[in-house]
């Protein structure tokens, strides 16, 4: 059975709030006598801000089997995969595209892109039931959840179900790119909850004042989408000494598995091969995690006993499990000798005049990978290079050490808030 | 490369070290602490500045013992490519 909708929860969007009903009944209202969610998958390209609320209203109050992807995310080459897999494509109010072959519906069945950082950008199945991974906890403080995430992407809904199927859950949407009224809006419309990436919350940090955000009365901070570090924790920690801060290890596939609110990085090492918790497990298999989950796409390849292979690296230091890269290319190589970018990064984030940094794989002579590192830093360039070097030096074996540097003006930040490469490895 | 340009770049991977300049042309490289993957970064370092993919294989056959050896080593290899 499909979760019920909490009709008279709120989305603020543009400084105009809505409910849930009003923008269910709106998407009815534009979409009576254009499409059929009986008989089509609906593919929604909207163009105004308010436009995937509105959408994502409908489809779940419909049952329907669709997707929402703002319109100018959408690419050549995900249009011709919404095409191929029969879906009518919904943009503002020209009529709708029709697909070149009839659909099989799915009611209820929600399609998600993938966000390409990976690879080519792939369409994974889900539900409402697999996206509201939340739906669980019995007990939920009320809370105005500023989002920031980009709409139709799995970071997205799950701020979406969590208010379209929890009472007590609101919404406060505004553009994240534009820090200052991002954080004013948060303000002025009460938030005090947020979701975010690490990379967000340094790009924030980078260009406001602490005073400006804590303005917003968080109580409660949630990080993902990319390995959480612990400096970003502590500086966290330090600003909003009240909120409860949680980091999530969620990803399109595999769905929110892990939540850890001990505001350390990592997770407790008890938690792999364990039943502890109700809707997922752990396990480790030749350095990597594979997750058994009641949140995975269903499209996500699993072994006969159900485990997703993550293509997560992860390592067991002491007593926690910690997350190094990406099976693939996220190892340096360097002459045999093995360095992990996410623990170089670590170390040159601890250094004080430092912002941001992505730390890579360098093609090289003779060793054939040297360590590349991109900064964002306070400082002049060269004195830099050779600051970080020694003060990499005196951390990391020689290997690891970055022999290339590049200092970059702005923290790149790509539209799903995590690094943007602005450097190809390789 | 010229043996200057080369001293130039071999001198500003052991400043950011902390290292001092490989002034004497016979001092090992073992004295002045170039290490091997101080070699490496070079032969990258070269490679940027010429914009050609070197061939470095005789790097791995020849003696490579002091300052002087790395600066020729590095003007005969742009040289010949």
């Amino acid at each position: 059975m499909p979760p019920d909708l909490c009709r008279a929860n709120t989305v603020t969007v543009d400084g105009e709030t809505h409910t849930w009903a009003d923008l269910a009944e709106r998407a009815a209202s534009c979409l009576a006598g254009r499409v059929d969610p009986a008989a089509e998958r609906i593919a929604f390209l909207p163009d105004s801000p308010a436009g995937p609320f509105a959408a994502a209203a409908f489809l779940a109050s419909r049952q329907a089997d669709g997707l929402i992807l703002p319109g100018d995310r959408a690419s050549e080459t995900m249009r011709s995969l919404l095409a191929a897999d029969g879906f009518t494509v919904v943009a503002g109010h020209a009529d709708p595209v029709l697909p070149p072959t009839p659909p099989q519906v799915r009611p209820g069945r929600v399609a998600i892109f993938t966000s390409g950082t990976t690879g080519v950008p792939k369409l994974l199945q889900h539900t409402w039931g697999s996206l509201n991974t939340m739906g669980h906890i019995a007990e939920m403080a009320p809370r105005r959840w500023l989002l920031p995430y980009a709409a139709g992407t799995y970071a997205w809904y799950q701020l979406a179900t969590l208010s379209l199927f929890k009472d007590g859950q609101h919404l406060v949407a505004a553009d994240p790119r534009d820090t200052e009224a991002f954080f004013a809006a948060g303000a002025a419309h009460r938030a005090d909850a947020m979701s975010s990436t690490p990379t967000f919350w340094r790009f924030a940090l980078a260009r406001l004042d602490p005073a400006r955000l804590q303005q917003v009365g968080f109580r409660q901070i949630s990080l993902g989408g990319e390995i959480v570090d612990q400096g970003i924790l502590d500086r966290l920690r330090a600003l909003f000494p009240e909120a409860r801060l949680n980091h999530i290890y969620a990803s399109t596939e595999v769905g929110a598995c892990l939540s850890v609110g001990d505001g350390q990085a990592g997770f407790p090492v008890e938690w792999v091969e364990s039943d502890r918790h109700r809707n997922f497990q752990f396990r480790i298999v030749d350095g990597t995690l594979r997750v058994r989950s009641q949140f995975a796409s269903a499209s996500v390849r699993r072994d006969e006993e159900g485990w997703v292979d993550t293509g997560d690296r992860v390592e067991v230091r002491g007593d926690r499990v910690y997350f190094v890269g990406r099976v693939e290319g996220s190892m340096i190589n360097v002459g045999g000798s093995k360095a992990y970018p996410a623990d170089v990064e670590r170390v040159i984030l601890g250094h004080p005049a430092v912002q941001w940094c992505r730390v890579h794989a360098r093609r090289a002579p003779l060793v054939g990978y040297l360590a590349a590192a991109e900064v964002v830093a306070d400082g002049d360039a060269a004195a830099l290079e050779g600051d970080l070097t020694q003060w990499c030096g005196a951390r990391l074996p020689d290997f690891a050490v970055p022999r290339i540097w590049t200092f970059l003006e702005e923290i790149p930040m790509a539209a799903t808030l995590k690094s943007a490469r602005m450097v190809p490895d390789g | 490369m010229t043996r200057d340009e080369v001293r130039a770049q071999m001198n500003a991977i052991l400043a950011k070290q902390g290292k001092g300049a490989a002034g004497d042309d016979g001092a090992s490289l073992q004295e002045i602490g170039f290490r091997s993957l101080d070699f490496a970064e070079l032969a990258l370092r070269v490679e940027m500045a010429t914009g050609k993919i070197l061939d470095f294989e005789a790097a791995v056959l020849r003696r490579i013992e002091t300052v002087d050896d790395v600066l020729a080593f590095f003007v005969e290899a742009t040289r010949a490519a």
